[in-house]
């Protein structure tokens, strides 16, 4: 669910298909720095209402890494 | 072409609101790093260097006020201070035909944005009659023009954190071409408005603890708020009157990445310092110390220590290199400024600031960085790096006057 919206926001950031992007792929190999990561993410984090640190962005390099953390914030706000 | 030389200092920021308070500030290693206050509880960041206790009535009539943004204020207090120290501030003659540049990488934000907070959100349809004046990016430079009388070429500079060295560098193009024998030169920023830092904390850059450049554990930079001015005389001028002079201007290096917006690169911040070099007929050798850009970010302080070995070789190592950021903060348009002064004064004190809050070098930074405790060194010859956003690269070389 989570890694559907994930990969949506970055077809809809590097206007391309959906099916073009897996969450094995490397933030830089699709051609995103890191600009294009906070952009990404701030847009994900309007949709699910999370706040991802400062501190966690910097390990944030394959789009399933993207896809765990905010799952990880979702469920604490779930059960928070 | 003509010397210039560095005859005047003026500054304010959260370190002290005069050059002596300052530079004491710098030789304790004393970071000014504190938390914020009175910020709406919607910005997440944490920490600057705000001028808390300043009060614009200590310095200004209530009359000059309406058309003094926080930006022009700074401007202003440390233009007068740097025209003192110069002792040119009761000499209509040479201050009226002198230029006045000054760079800025906001602009007055604090008149704009209280503009905007009653149009979009009090739903009020009329705006202050002086918004416009109070609150354009060149008001700072017209404020300082009218406020000392300068009425030569004045207008304002923005190359965001660069915007005071390509000040200083347009200053010194101005007296060497001949146009004025006098240039009162800096820059100024008022950043910490509520607009201003929710785009910084939205970018993701900004320390939430405090600025340890260099450091293995560093986390970002932090704002600061202020600004500095410095008065440039050519040598025939400054020599006629006798005037005291703290440090030769060299030379000056510009450059642009033409690559990434944020990013800093190796290839166009070492051509800016290969370029100050050589204009100031410099070898590298010659060179003791860098006031380093030294943000305090990841990309930054690996960037530039790769260009110090890059330009520098193995004198690399032999050199002192400081940010004093880690002491007032990232000042934006005044940045370059207010590092030129600490330099200057290196230079002529024979001490060299420290990088303070440094807790071991991070991955790629192994120069010296002169951590914690002010140095004492003879400086014959320095360089101040400035590296902005957009990838807009100043370096300025001084010299000492007797060297």
């Amino acid at each position: 669910m989570i890694q559907d919206t994930v990969i949506k926001e970055i077809s809809n950031h590097l206007r391309c298909d959906a099916g073009q992007i897996s969450p094995d792929m490397r933030l830089d190999e699709l051609g995103i720095d890191s600009l294009g990561a906070i952009t990404i993410l701030y847009e994900l984090e309007d949709q699910l209402d999370v706040e991802v640190p400062n501190n966690v962005f910097d390990s944030l390099n394959v789009v399933n890494d993207i896809v765990v953390q905010l799952e990880q914030l979702v469920n604490n706000k779930v059960s928070g | 072409m003509g010397e210039v030389f560095i005859t005047g200092l003026g500054s304010i920021c959260g370190l002290g609101s005069t050059v002596p308070d300052y530079w004491a500030a710098l030789m304790a290693g004393q970071s000014a790093i504190r938390p914020l206050t009175g910020v709406d509880p919607g910005v997440k960041i944490r920490v600057g260097v705000p001028l808390d206790e300043f009060q614009a009535d200590r310095y200004f009539n209530v009359n000059e006020l309406p058309l003094l943004d926080r930006f022009s204020q700074f401007a202003v207090i440390s233009a007068r201070e740097a025209l003192a120290d110069a002792g040119l501030e009761d000499n209509a003659a040479i201050v009226s035909e002198a230029a006045a540049i000054i760079g800025t990488g906001c602009g007055g934000k604090q008149t704009d944005e209280e503009t905007y907070l009653q149009l979009y959100k009090q739903g009020r349809s009329r705006v202050y009659p002086l918004t416009i004046p109070k609150g354009m990016p060149s008001a700072a430079a017209s404020m300082v023009s009218q406020h000392l009388g300068i009425k030569g070429p004045v207008f304002s500079i923005a190359s965001a954190c660069a915007s005071s060295a390509h000040a200083v560098i347009q200053g010194r193009m101005m007296i060497q071409s001949g146009l004025v024998d006098v240039a009162l030169v800096g820059g100024t920023d008022a950043p910490f408005t509520y607009g201003l830092l929710k785009a910084w904390e939205a970018l993701r850059v900004v320390s939430n603890d405090t600025c340890r450049p260099f450091s293995i554990d560093r986390s970002g930079m932090v704002l600061g708020e202020g600004a500095a001015m410095l008065v440039l005389e050519s040598g025939e001028h400054a020599r006629q009157r006798g005037a005291r002079t703290y440090a030769e201007l060299a030379g000056c290096g510009m450059s642009s990445d033409a690559g990434h917006i944020t990013r800093p690169d190796v290839d166009g911040i070492s051509m800016a310092m290969t370029r100050a070099l050589e204009d100031a007929g410099l070898d590298a050798a010659a060179v003791q110390y860098i006031n380093a850009h030294g943000t305090g970010t990841v990309t930054n302080d690996v960037a530039e220590t790769q260009a110090v070995h890059r330009v520098f070789g193995p004198h690399a190592q032999s050199l002192m290199v400081s940010s004093t950021k880690s002491m007032h903060g990232h000042v934006l348009g005044a940045a370059s400024a207010l590092e030129l002064v600490a330099t200057a004064l290196a230079i002529s004190n024979g001490m060299v600031p420290p990088t303070a809050n440094f807790s071991g070098p991070g991955e790629g930074c192994d120069l010296d960085y002169v951590p914690g405790t002010a140095r004492e060194h003879r400086i014959d010859a320095a360089l101040s790096n400035a590296f902005a956003f957009g990838g807009l690269n100043a370096v300025i070389a001084l010299k000492a006057c007797d060297s």
